[in-house]
């Protein structure tokens, strides 16, 4: 454990070092932050509670006690958003987790132990990959049922695929290198192999990946909410709010827009700083 | 780089090919020749005896007529059921309302050619109410309100006389109905040889065979459940329409098809949110028609006591029905809407007890709130998680469904009962109602034919079943019976005075809510269409249809 | 290079056979009695015991599966519950309008995509490279709802310039019926009509561009990328001594070379806007496969959603096998290594 510590520590002293010269992935820094700090913050910065209605105020302008007017149920639109971050942030983050353990799991055993074993997971892998991800997705909350529960699963399901490609071709560079022939001529095991000197050495690539993976996981969550396959649409996720909004016509207009905007802040952040992060671990995609 | 712009050339050549012309001929209508209607709903099934859905009654209405129609709406709703002649120029009541006599219309032709007598009558009408019929539908959701014609005979070729089982004062509001519209005899004979419901069904579509002023010309008119277009019929009895095509299209978003009709991209559309209609009312391009429609909205507590629900105790029925506030709903409609308190919407003729309100309708909230406090303490079900079941998209009377259920959430969590949202799919609703597997279920009923007989007879109601034992009615949603309500609903449908009818109905209102209360009533809604401005002539009657025959354009 | 097209043909059939049996399983992984999905609520019980047999339900699932891809193998789909009409017939209008809408989108994404990635290679560090990067970026940061929002309220609402939403406006053109599902090339080869062609135009134009966002922006990227790579290599340089023109230079040498990435991407975006269309059309009520998804989905109609996956992920593997196959073509190496 105590290598792995140092190893990550090392990485992330290397990682400080070339923030200092990406511009594009101190922004995404930046942005993801303040949505970090919105989502930490919110209980005590917010006015009001998140479902907390002030009664017959329904679509009130913006005014001192309303910073953002309220919506369609007379509760205070900025408050919302603020815990908004708290659950778009939670269930895009269990998704992605969803994705990256599922795609790592299966892309590490068919790298590692290759032959029959890597042919019928990637085969498998190719089949998942035959559907589209967003419709994959839809079918899977038509099997599971409308919930927010079931969209965190479905979209992580659909998003495995593509780790577990990634995570493969990672394992398989690795697999070649002779630390782990070393290993394998100590004798040990293949899971103590794979536990112990493969994956620590997939961690940064997997971290890339997942940064990259939350942009992609809060798009398909906010799509899938907007399709009306969210379930309960009082609670406050970026998606459902921006559903809501849609739903009201003319007067729910000025919500959409900042739900949207609140979506696009956060997914342009983890995108840019996704793209740093790729460019600090692969300085050969460093495009300039 | 030669290529590259041969390639360029070839491709502009393409584009120019439209111009040379040569192809099969087609031509813009011209602007004043076609309206565009939206509609809220979706088009499913366009056989008069088998739909039931407003998307689809809003077309056959265009398409197909009844013998009698309801009038037009001018300046409120009206005091006396009234109805106009249609098909029928007139008719006769004899023998205690047991027999109806009706006089056709001279010179009426169907779409497909032959004329309209008094066997096709008698043959439209036998589709709809004889079990097994060779031509019948996929399914017959009205044929109970015209199950009690016992004999239909063609006197002459004129004459049509109906026989009912017992007398009925209301037959001739069920023969209103879209369901009883006349449908041509050569196309029942036509449907007879197919040899399933779902083919017949689609046969008349592809093959128009009313009597109403628009009719669909080419199958490839209709273009699934989501476009249709409908032609003009030049032998229409009425003189042919002057607009020459109706163009229905789906759009089930409220801010589109708002959107839209304020740009003039459309020319006419139902069902806009009342939030809007401020805007629209400023709007001099847009005329807006909104009107006291007979529907109401109301919470059905399950009133089964087989069942163990916390609402088969008459005091959590009492209590949830003390601090249920109607004003709020009132104020998210906008003010389209007016609180209810008793289960017969002031919109109707008669029959709605004007001064009265349920004892729970009358306390101050604070006194509300202690009693139904103590009166759930009482019932032992402090704290009690219930479901409450509603439509998953909104109705013309439950605009809002999830947010006005979120509102009722927000008003029990005082008294103790932590209420959970249900949204369910209406086939879903349907099928769960008759098993009555539900505590709450926010919903409501829209008037066909202004009868109170129709809100009373199937949501507070029953029937035998096989064993002859009494059970609720299918649309029964507080699952609720008793013998003594059932009596009076029978008493005042038969009587034949208007105004001792409207005087039972309005007993019987007094007297069931306070010793029952299976319903909380909530609010009555307004409906409304905007058409363009320029449109003019639109016939909108008391069952909420519109009509276009004598509609044109001003220039 | 025959034996290279074959064994990638071959690779694909037991993945055709997976789908199928996927789809085939739909069925009994919908939640509820696959009796009452495929007959909607209305269905009494003695239907649902008809059907039960007519399909063969009540046999093992292997044998149901070969009755299935009798059925498919013969073009039948079964009828759809919602509509009552049969899902073959349906499909003949849904899949030519996810096409036209998902070929619009690609041409405008390669167009841009392609000529945004080479200007901003051929100069790196300038405005437009800088404009080029940002697209790429915001293009995959965006989320297609709300640009769709955003671009309805002002082209269609605020200025009038777009219809909001649909193919046609059928009321304006009541006699056009649609010969080959396109509307464009009805209008254009059937009807001959310029107004035609310009209504339809006019429809296809917002909701095109709204779902060219994201291939856009992957495509000017690995343009870019690529492009970069390739006018490094050494062969560019020597074209460039030899005093070939810099346009020449670019777009026959360098992009020539650039194209396997650019294509690769191309294609894959292809794919995905064939079934991840949804969005767009739901915005703008484009009555595409997509669409017909989720409207199966809503109402848990089991024979479209069959239907829909089988063909979305058939198309797919088959627009991938194209792909690869083309390569075979374009580039020289892979065409000599296998003859060697």
């Amino acid at each position: 454990m105590k290598e792995l510590t140092i190893f990550i520590a090392s990485g992330a002293h290397d990682f400080a070092r070339f923030l200092k010269t990406h511009r594009p992935a101190q922004a995404g820094m930046v942005l993801i932050l303040l949505v970090a700090f919105a989502a930490l913050l919110a209980g005590v910065v917010a006015p009001y509670g998140p479902m907390e209605a002030v009664p017959n105020r329904f679509f009130a302008p913006a005014s001192s006690d309303h910073w953002l007017g309220t919506d369609s149920q007379g509760r205070d639109l900025f408050s919302r958003l603020l815990y908004g971050a708290r659950y778009t942030l939670a269930v895009a983050l269990s998704a992605t987790l969803l994705s990256l353990l599922a795609g790592s799991v299966i892309g590490a055993v068919a790298g590692y132990f290759g032959r029959w074993v890597d042919t019928l997971l990637m085969r498998f892998i190719d089949f998942m990959m035959s559907f589209p991800s967003f419709l994959l997705a839809c079918v899977a909350v038509a099997i599971l049922g409308k919930s927010l529960e079931n969209l965190i699963w479905a979209v992580g399901i659909a998003g495995a695929p593509s780790f577990a490609r990634q995570v493969r071709a990672e394992v398989l560079r690795l697999r070649a290198q002779e630390f782990v022939e070393a290993a394998l001529s100590l004798g040990y095991g293949h899971t103590r192999i794979l536990v112990r000197h493969i994956l620590p050495n997939c961690l940064t690539p997997i971290i890339v990946l997942g940064t990259l993976g939350m942009g992609g996981s809060i798009l398909s969550v906010a799509g899938l909410a907007f399709l009306g396959l969210g379930g309960d649409p009082f609670v406050p996720e970026w998606g459902l709010m921006l559903k809501l909004g849609w739903d009201q016509s003319s007067q729910g207009a000025f919500q959409v827009g900042v739900s949207g905007a609140c979506i696009l802040v956060t997914v342009l952040g983890f995108n840019l700083f996704g793209d740093g992060l790729r460019d600090w671990l692969d300085p050969r995609s460093r495009s300039r | 780089m030669t290529r590259v712009l041969a390639g360029v050339c070839a491709c502009l050549l393409l584009l120019w090919t439209p111009a040379c012309g040569g192809g099969k001929e087609i031509t813009k209508a011209e602007e004043k020749d076609v309206l565009k209607i939206l509609r809220s709903d979706k088009f499913e099934i366009l056989d008069p005896q088998a739909s039931s859905s407003g998307g689809d009654i809003a077309i056959l209405a265009q398409m197909f007529e009844g013998l009698v129609r309801a009038p037009e709406i001018k300046d409120g709703p009206v005091s006396v059921p009234k109805w106009e002649p249609s098909l029928a120029t007139d008719w006769k009541v004899e023998d205690n309302a047991k027999i109806y006599t009706f006089t056709l219309r001279e010179n009426v032709k169907f779409h497909d050619g032959t004329s309209l007598n008094a066997d096709a009558v008698k043959k439209s009408f036998e589709r709809l109410i004889q079990k097994d019929h060779p031509a019948q539908p996929t399914k017959r959701p009205y044929a109970t309100d015209l199950a009690d014609i016992a004999k239909i005979e063609a006197v002459d070729a004129k004459t049509v006389r109906f026989t009912l089982h017992d007398s009925n004062p209301r037959f001739l509001a069920n023969v209103s109905l879209h369901a009883a519209f006349v449908i041509s005899s050569k196309a029942i004979d036509e449907m007879a040889k197919l040899n399933t419901p779902a083919k017949r069904e689609k046969w008349l579509i592809e093959n128009t065979s009313g009597t109403g002023p628009y009719r669909i010309a080419r199958a490839e008119d209709y273009r699934g459940s989501e476009s249709v277009t409908l032609t003009a019929f030049e032998d229409y009895w009425g003189g042919a329409p002057q607009i020459k095509l109706l163009s229905f299209t789906s759009m089930a978003d409220h801010k589109s098809r708002r959107e839209q009709v304020l740009a003039g991209a459309a020319g006419f559309t139902d069902t806009l949110l009342p939030s809007d209609w401020e805007d629209l009312k400023a709007n001099k391009g847009v005329t807006l028609f909104t009107w006291d429609a007979i529907n109401i909205m109301y919470l059905a507590m399950n009133c089964d006591q087989s069942k163990n629900y916390p609402t088969k105790d008459k005091r959590v029925r009492d209590a949830i029905a003390m601090v249920v506030d109607r004003t709020p709903f009132v104020e998210r409609y906008y003010g389209a809407a007016k609180p209810a308190h008793v289960l017969i919407p002031y919109t109707m003729p008669f029959g709605h007890p004007k001064d009265y309100k349920p004892k729970t309708d009358t306390m101050s909230r604070d006194e509300a709130l202690e009693t139904a406090r103590r009166l759930i303490r009482e019932a032992g079900v402090e704290g009690a998680v219930i479901k409450l079941i509603l439509p998953e998209v909104p109705r013309p009377y439950l605009l809002y469904p999830r947010e006005l259920a979120d509102l009722i959430r927000q008003q029990l969590e005082p008294i103790g009962l932590k209420i959970e949202l249900e949204p369910r799919k209406m086939a879903e609703i349907g099928e769960m109602v008759p098993k009555g597997d539900y505590a709450l279920m926010l919903l409501g009923w829209m008037g066909d034919n202004g009868e109170p007989d129709n809100f009373w007879r199937p949501l507070l109601d029953g029937v035998k079943n096989d064993k002859g034992e009494w059970q609720p009615s299918d649309n029964n949603l507080a699952r609720f019976f008793d013998i003594e309500v059932h009596r009076r609903i029978e008493e005042a449908g038969r009587e034949a005075d208007i105004s001792k009818r409207d005087k039972l109905y309005k007993d019987l209102e007094m007297w069931a809510h306070d010793r029952f209360r299976p319903i909380v009533p909530l609010l009555t809604a307004k409906k409304s269409y905007a058409w363009t401005s320029k449109l003019k002539g639109v016939r909108v009657d008391t069952g909420d249809q519109f009509y276009l025959d004598k509609a044109y354009f001003e220039k | 290079m025959l034996t290279y097209i074959l064994r990638r043909v071959m690779a694909t059939v037991p993945m055709l056979l997976a789908i199928s049996l996927a789809s085939f399983l739909l069925l009994h992984m919908l939640p509820g009695d696959p009796t009452t999905i495929l007959l909607g609520q209305r269905a009494t019980a003695e239907n649902k015991r008809e059907l039960r047999s007519r399909l063969g339900l009540d046999k093992p699932l292997p044998e149901q599966y070969l009755l299935y891809m009798s059925d498919v193998s013969r073009g039948e789909f079964g009828e759809s519950h919602r509509t009552n009409q049969l899902v073959a017939k349906e499909l003949r209008q849904r899949v030519p309008a996810t096409i036209e809408l998902a070929v619009a989108a690609m041409l405008i994404a390669t167009l841009v995509g392609v000529s945004l990635g080479v200007l901003a290679a051929v100069k790196p560090r300038s405005l437009v490279d800088f404009a080029c990067l940002s697209m790429a970026l915001v293009g995959v940061s965006l989320p297609v709802f709300w640009l769709g929002f955003l671009a309805q309220k002002l082209f269609a609402g605020e200025w009038k310039l777009l219809p909001f939403s649909g193919r046609l406006d059928f009321g304006s053109w009541p006699t056009f019926s649609s010969e080959t599902g396109f509307y464009v090339l009805d209008a254009l080869l059937v009807y001959r009509n310029t107004e035609l062609l310009l209504n339809v135009l006019a429809h296809l134009a917002l909701p095109a561009l709204v779902l060219s966002t994201v291939p856009m922006a992957l495509i000017a990227r690995i343009t870019r990328a690529s492009m970069l790579e390739t006018l490094r290599q050494d062969y560019v340089r020597t074209a460039r001594a030899k005093g070939a023109s810099p346009a020449a230079v670019v777009l026959s040498h360098a992009l020539r070379n650039a194209l396997i990435p650019i294509l690769t991407a191309v294609a894959t975006q292809f794919g995905y806007l064939l079934g991840g269309a949804v969005l767009t059309e739901t915005i703008f009520g484009w009555p595409g496969l997509g669409r017909y998804v989720i409207e199966a989905i809503d109402v848990l109609d089991a024979r479209p959603l069959q239907a829909s996956v089988l063909l979305i992920a058939s198309a797919f593997v088959i627009v991938n096998l194209l792909t690869d196959l083309s390569y075979a073509f374009i580039d020289p190496r892979l065409r000599k290594k296998e003859a060697a």
